[in-house]
């Protein structure tokens, strides 16, 4: 499954994050009308926050890309930028799953933290959403000698 | 004037449809998830703008780095210019990155850098 055989496959699937103040300004119903988010538009902000993250290598991959292959081809689903995330969204609230492929040597609890308040913070902030759980899954560990890369994954 | 004498005839579908793609923080009218938001007109129709009985319905893709309050509070503005005291409901189906405008071809604005 995993495209290295040298490193297996670790699964840390954090707990919920305990909300700590309301969404703020959140008026999505309003007397002058309503405002929707689809699931693309969190699925999206996720993905941009957790690459931000240093020391996350790829966001999707194994098993998410190769689904994610498939969900592009499906009409209404997310692009590419997506891939690997998943998003609940309610009315007004918004519940995500990510997968992330981390940097060998990285502390994997560290970078599971930073991604969750990274992801909590860009999506209150841009959607008005309150989050109330990212749950982070890491499903690889990108050891340096597996690929030359000629260009770089991650966002700098 | 009652509250669905909107944007009834099909110019003004047209000039809300205009007005709402030159927002700011508006990459795009939107369809929806199944291209259901439209106005149906004789030969052609219009995606991402549709009456209803309570308001108008506007679907968008917007740009990364706008808030979703920033997008429906432009998309708002203009339509209400345009269609004075109908609710306007927002739908913001979609964010486009920088990468994914500059692959489309510039069409507008620039979204706010990092």
């Amino acid at each position: 499954m995993t495209p290295s055989t040298s490193t297996s496959a670790t699964t840390v699937t954090t707990t919920p994050v305990t909300q700590t103040s309301g969404a703020p300004g959140s008026e999505l119903v309003s007397s002058q009308g309503r405002t929707s988010i689809a699931d693309a538009v969190v699925q999206k902000v996720a993905g941009v926050a957790a690459r931000e993250i240093s020391g996350v290598y790829a966001v999707g991959g194994g098993s998410a890309r190769a689904l994610g292959a498939i969900k592009d081809r499906m009409p209404g689903t997310a692009s590419s930028a997506s891939s690997g995330i998943t998003a609940e969204v309610g009315e007004r609230q918004a519940a995500i799953d990510l997968v992330l492929v981390v940097e060998y040597g990285v502390s994997i609890v560290d970078v599971a933290q930073a991604v969750r308040r990274n992801v909590i913070s860009s999506i209150e902030g841009m959607t008005g959403l309150e989050v109330t759980e990212v749950n982070v899954n890491v499903n690889d560990v990108h050891l340096p000698s597996e690929e030359p890369d000629p260009e770089p994954a991650r966002v700098q | 004037m009652t509250a669905t004498s909107g944007p009834a005839s099909t110019g003004e579908v047209d000039k809300v449809a205009e007005a709402v793609a030159g927002c700011p923080a508006v990459a795009r009218l939107s369809g929806g998830r199944a291209r259901e938001v439209a106005t149906y007109l004789p030969g052609r129709s219009v995606t991402g703008v549709k009456v209803l009985s309570d308001g108008i319905l506007v679907h968008v893709v917007g740009r990364y780095g706008f808030s979703v309050d920033e997008i429906a509070r432009q998309v708002r503005t203009a339509v209400t210019a345009l269609a004075p005291g109908l609710p306007v409901h927002v739908g913001v189906d979609d964010l486009q990155l920088a990468e994914e405008a500059s692959a489309e071809g510039p069409a507008g604005g620039l979204p706010p850098g990092p």
